[in-house]
């Protein structure tokens, strides 16, 4: 018997969420106010978590690691959020939605997981109107949709580009609302450097005050992890500076599973990487392969002279352009998921029709649909989106394409949890982009903003009152404790121990080098030997790391070049984490693309045989080898297949 | 000052834009009958008009309205500006560049010129009406009876001099003795005598004529009209009067407004210097 | 390209600071601006010295954690952008730029360049939401919103909390932001139900926070990144003025 027990209800998919809901155990108001929760992040799942177990009575305490909760990067999300809403009368359902969701994770996400999604998913929308978010409306004043990448309907809700901007603040109004009521309780400027476990349960968390360095203790009677994805591993990614791993890497040291850590999806429509000392990757969303077409020269020759400045985009005819995405997947088009578009673009770069001078780079042109629909309309639809791009390169999309490159978006791995979104270790919960539920190996554009408040909003309170019914006689947790005394010495010391290296690099340099090795042995397409490179790679440069750091200024104060090192610490270790699993999962599936298994094609070939499950990795102390556990993935609902956007 | 703060920021600002509304409305009035004096009529009409000004009593009643307005709009604005430069205890090293809304970074500095001339303004004329400040003085033939009869009768010589019409061969009287000094007021008609007015025509003739005054008279209200650029739109959009709609015009009607007014007392101050 | 940097040193809240001197050469013209501080404080670093203290996040406008006061502009000279957007095509070579934090009593310094914003924060929890808790809501069709009114509540919602509005500010007046709140739920059908409780209650804490007044002077639209027009200062006034009856 696995040691993961996923706890999914039984009975039919449709009916386990109810049927949960109905058995679960509650908590009474009285009781409530006797369990204090700890929320750490202050993102969609964070704040939309901290506000609605504030309203329902708990004590909860939320760490942010910026000013403001605000600042989260699910503010950054620009498209939309999916539900099965079907207000477009087009055949959208809740089944649709599920459908469509473990279909485009490549079958590698659990069913009912999944199912609760889609079926929830309709609630935020009624919340976030509710909230005020002002959706886009139609003349008659009801909701408006828009299409997005995987999905034959239109059911992604949006706030021009600026979704997760809007949603979080709903959220981000919600938890206002509950600190100004005194339910919830803000810590600002945060950061989490361990989980306490005692006597095998989570218990409380040692933060470091990012202002004075202070090394401060909370308890509490669950822990919820809602920090987001590890994409900064790569250094380069759309994630901001911000955020890291080292949240759920703690939890993973703690106990907790780390589950399918290759997953990453590689979004396909990025600014292209323009110089070394570029500090991230700015995504434009996914939206605008709704009007957009995406193409490469036909010829080489073509492909020379654009690089040499010798002719313009413009200048290429209809007949010489290869609209690869749209030859290549005739019933989606330039819809097509972000892995299949992102190794589309791959494969034309490696070919060597990429466009820009470093030859990574692939156009999505609008000169057809501002013909079709006038630059007004599209003005409307993405024009922040194109003062953005025009801001950063200096070109002016309405006259010449964009060019756009794939690049490190999310991480569809993250800490195991079951169906109550509970980890391995007792009383730590993950929410949002910090679990790996629901995505499998590719998300769906659109999706994680739906996760991220399904998680909170509606998932979270019902489970949590479950897990903690069986709690309300513990009394308060103490922070005088031995545990908290010793996991506080540790942090302690680690930091102590960072400062006195006393090398020569900084810590930005190392996170470059990491990224350069992540990006080539554990990017878009690997291979067992560039995997096997990166782990030796990774090992050596962890070793150098802990040799040559150079960290400038005190522990006692802010130190922006401490919180680096302390963050890339952790991705030292999660790296090689990563590139491990993935070096065992010996097929292609989703973001994770394995160049010896694909179609004559050049699709990704699964091998369900073998690899339908989820991989969730033990941690066994120091530099001992970490167990790979399987969680079997079973579909009972839906007809597993190879995923087919051609037709 | 503790019990100003009782009141929200913006209610403060509100009650500041109503009085400095009102302020405008009467600027337009005062300006009006300015141009009264450049009507060559010898100041008849203008006369007319003052002494409507000085006598009716709706009007008297709303002069009082008008100073409490004058007083409040520049405490408050006073109050304000406090508070704002406390919001601000360090300065920038570089001064801010943004762009702004034309005259609004200098209304406390506009409005402190505003009341320089104010205060000279009031003592050339006000002050004179209240009888505070020696002027110049006019009285009607007909009122000569109110005076002390001995007294009169006594200096009928300088009354007469007062009274005597140079300009009019066969009426060598005038209806209206202007231009009287204090001393000749005294005189004349004896302490006792109340039936005169000051003669603002003929003050304001003799002052515009004075070259420094003409100057600093024309900067100041141009002072004021910078104040007004910004005063007419600002005082509409804090009390709410503005939207997408409106905001263009608002800022044009303002412009012209404080063009208008600037012009009229400009108008009337160089008129009497060239004219006479 | 090379530039002069004059930046704005404090190592904590209650010291004194000054303006240091940072020659910096070999700056691409695609380079952003807090990619040029990144190398400056690469360089810094090198030499064992402090790197600048500065606030980034997201590094595409959004996240408002990027503040810089640039030569007299808040975010930079440049129009509708945050600072991690500035690149610095936007300035001439051999130019000598001026960094200083925001300036206001209301967002005090924390180190070099970072500042507390906290106070937007206080202001947010004083009624910047609609107060409506998970669960029973009714469908999100079931109010329409007439289209205009969605569109000019997302023109204001647009905010990222930034602070160039107060920066920018000769008051340092955070009306501009207190305004975009208002103003996005006021538009609305939900918000209204607590218009009125809610712009006294913000207003009342902006006062209380040491913010100056509106002098609608204007500086605030002309730097907000999101282009939020002082309109919707309008509107709050109007929205003041009803609540008082």
């Amino acid at each position: 018997m696995s040691k993961l027990d996923s706890k999914v209800p039984s009975g039919p998919l449709a009916q386990k969420w109810t049927k949960y809901k109905a058995e679960q155990h509650l908590v009474n108001p009285a009781n409530k106010r006797k369990l204090d929760v700890i929320v750490v992040g202050t993102g969609l799942a964070g704040a939309s978590a901290a506000a609605s177990l504030g309203a329902l009575g708990f004590n909860v305490k939320i760490f942010c690691i910026s000013d403001s909760p605000r600042r989260a990067h699910s503010i950054a999300a620009q498209g939309g959020i999916n539900a099965a809403k079907n207000y477009q009368n087009d055949g959208d359902s809740i089944y649709r939605l599920f459908y469509d969701t473990i279909k485009g994770g490549d079958y590698r996400a659990r069913e009912a997981n999944v199912y609760r999604l889609a079926e929830v998913s309709n609630d935020i929308i009624d919340q976030c109107v509710a909230q005020g978010v002002p959706f886009a409306r139609d003349y008659a004043g009801y909701l408006d949709n828009r299409s997005f990448g995987g999905a034959q309907v239109s059911r992604t809700f949006y706030a021009r580009g600026q979704t997760g901007q809007q949603l979080l603040i709903g959220a981000y109004g919600a938890l206002s609302n509950e600190i100004a009521k005194g339910s919830v309780k803000l810590y600002a400027r945060r950061e989490m450097m361990d989980v306490v476990v005692k006597d095998g349960r989570a218990c409380g968390i040692i933060c470091r005050n990012i202002v004075n360095g202070a090394i401060e203790r909370y308890s509490a009677h669950a822990v919820l992890l809602c920090t987001g994805g590890y994409g900064n591993v790569y250094f380069l990614s759309t994630n901001a500076m911000n955020s890291n791993g080292s949240a759920a890497w703690k939890a993973y040291k703690k106990g907790a599973f780390f589950a399918n850590p290759c997953f990453t999806q590689i979004h396909p429509t990025c600014i292209p990487v323009h110089g070394d000392y570029q500090s991230k990757l700015t995504l434009m969303s996914e939206s605008l392969r709704n009007d957009g077409r995406i193409w490469v020269p036909k010829e080489k020759s073509d492909v020379e002279k654009l690089r040499k400045g010798e002719i313009r985009p413009v200048d290429i005819p209809e007949e010489k352009r290869d609209y690869y995405l749209e030859r290549r997947y005739p019933a989606f088009g330039n819809l097509v998921p972000r892995d299949v578009a992102s190794r589309a673009a791959k494969e034309r770069c490696d070919a060597g029709f990429g466009v820009n001078e470093t030859g990574l780079a692939v156009f999505l042109d609008f000169k057809s649909a501002i013909e079709r629909l006038g630059k007004k309309k599209i003005e409307e639809r993405y024009g922040n989106l194109f003062q953005m791009y025009q801001k950063i390169t200096d070109q002016n999309p309405y006259e010449t394409p964009m060019m756009i490159y794939p690049a490190v978006h999310y991480t569809m791995g993250g800490l195991w949890v079951d169906y109550e979104l509970q980890t391995t270790l007792p009383g730590l919960f993950a929410l949002g982009e910090a679990n790996f539920s629901d995505h499998g190996a590719n998300r769906l554009g659109a999706s994680a903003l739906m996760q991220g408040l399904s998680d909170g909003y509606f998932v979270i309170p019902y489970t949590l009152q479950n897990e903690l019914s069986s709690h309300i006689s513990d009394g308060p947790v103490s922070t005088e404790s031995p545990e908290f005394e010793q996991t506080e010495k540790e942090v302690k010391e680690r930091i102590n121990h960072l400062c006195n290296i006393n090398g020569k690099t900084s810590p930005d340099t190392f996170h470059k080098r990491l990224g350069h090795i992540m990006w080539e042995g554990v990017g878009m397409g690997r291979t067992a030997k560039s995997l096997q490179w990166a782990i030796d790679e990774i090992k050596a440069l962890r070793a150098e790391f802990w040799r040559d750091l150079k960290v400038v200024g005190a522990a006692n104060e802010m130190n922006p070049e401490l919180e680096k090192a302390l963050r890339l610490a952790d991705f030292l270790e999660l790296g090689e984490l990563m590139a491990k699993d993935a070096l065992l999962r010996e097929e292609s599936c989703g973001g994770h693309f394995r160049e010896e298994h694909q179609t004559p094609e050049g699709e990704a070939k699964r091998d369900d045989e073998k690899f339908m499950h989820v991989s969730a990795w033990e941690y066994k102390g120091g530099e001992a080898e970490p167990e790979r556990h399987v969680e079997p993935l079973e579909y009972e609902n839906i007809k597993v297949a190879v995923r087919n956007y051609k037709n | 000052m503790s019990h100003f703060k009782k009141f929200a920021s913006v209610t403060q600002k509100i009650t500041l834009a109503i009085f400095g509304s009102f302020l405008m409305l009467f600027l337009l009035v005062h300006a009006g009958l300015n141009l009264c004096l450049l009507r060559a009529d010898g100041g008849e009409w203008y006369r007319a008009a003052a002494h409507f000004m000085g006598t009716n009593y709706i009007v008297k009643v709303f002069e009082v309205v008008l100073f409490a307005a004058l007083f409040l709009h520049v405490l408050l604005g006073i109050i304000l500006q406090w508070q704002n430069w406390k919001a601000r205890p360090i300065r920038y090293k570089v001064p801010n560049k943004s762009a702004t809304a034309p005259g609004s970074k200098f209304m406390i500095y506009t409005g402190l010129l505003v009341a320089i001339f104010l205060v000279v303004h009031l003592m050339n004329f006000y002050f004179v009406k209240m009888d505070w400040v020696e002027g110049k003085y006019m009285v009607e033939i007909e009122d000569v009876q109110k005076a002390d009869p001995v007294h009169v009768q006594e200096h009928m010589e300088k009354v007469l001099e007062l009274f005597q019409d140079e300009a009019q061969a066969d009426n060598p009287f005038k209806e209206v003795a202007t231009g009287i000094s204090k001393a000749d007021l005294v005189e004349a008609f004896g302490p006792g005598f109340s039936a005169y007015e000051p003669d603002f025509y003929t003050m304001a003739q003799g002052l515009f004529n004075n070259p420094a005054y003409l100057v600093l008279y024309l900067l100041l209200i141009l002072a004021l009209g910078v104040h007004l650029v910004h005063a007419f739109p600002s005082a509409l959009h804090t009390l709410g009067l503005n939207g997408p709609c409106y905001d263009k015009p608002v800022k044009r009607i303002g412009a012209i407004y404080a063009v208008v007014v600037v012009l009229m007392f400009w108008a009337v101050a160089i008129g009497l210097n060239l004219l006479y | 390209m090379n530039f002069t940097l004059k930046i704005w040193r404090q190592s904590g809240p209650k010291a004194k600071g000054r303006f240091e001197t940072y020659p910096i050469s070999n700056i691409s013209s695609d380079c952003s601006f807090l990619e040029m501080l990144d190398i400056l404080n690469e360089s810094l670093v090198a030499e064992g010295k402090e790197p600048v203290c500065f606030d980034h996040d997201c590094r595409e406008g959004i996240c408002g954690m990027c503040s810089l006061y640039i030569n007299g502009h808040p975010h930079g000279p440049d129009s509708q952008i945050t600072t991690c957007q500035l690149h610095m095509r936007k300035f001439k070579d051999g130019d000598t730029i001026y960094i200083e934090p925001w300036r206001s009593a209301a967002f005090p310094v924390i180190k070099d360049l970072t500042v507390d914003r906290q106070a937007f924060d206080k202001i947010i929890q004083a009624g910047g939401f609609i107060s409506a808790t998970t669960g029973g809501v009714p469908d999100g069709n079931a109010i329409p919103v007439r289209k205009k009114d969605a569109d000019i509540s997302m023109d204001a919602a647009a905010c990222i909390g930034c602070g160039a509005c107060v920066a920018a500010c000769k008051n340092a007046s955070a009306m501009l932001f207190v305004s975009a709140k208002v103003s996005h739920l006021a538009h609305l059908p939900q918000g209204k139900v607590e218009a009125a409780e809610r712009v006294k209650k913000m207003i009342a804490k902006m006062d209380e926070l040491g913010f100056g007044n509106c002098t609608n002077t204007g500086a605030c639209e002309a730097e907000c990144p999101k282009g939020i027009k002082i309109l919707h200062i309008a509107k709050l006034n109007r929205e003041f003025i009803k609540a008082s009856f």
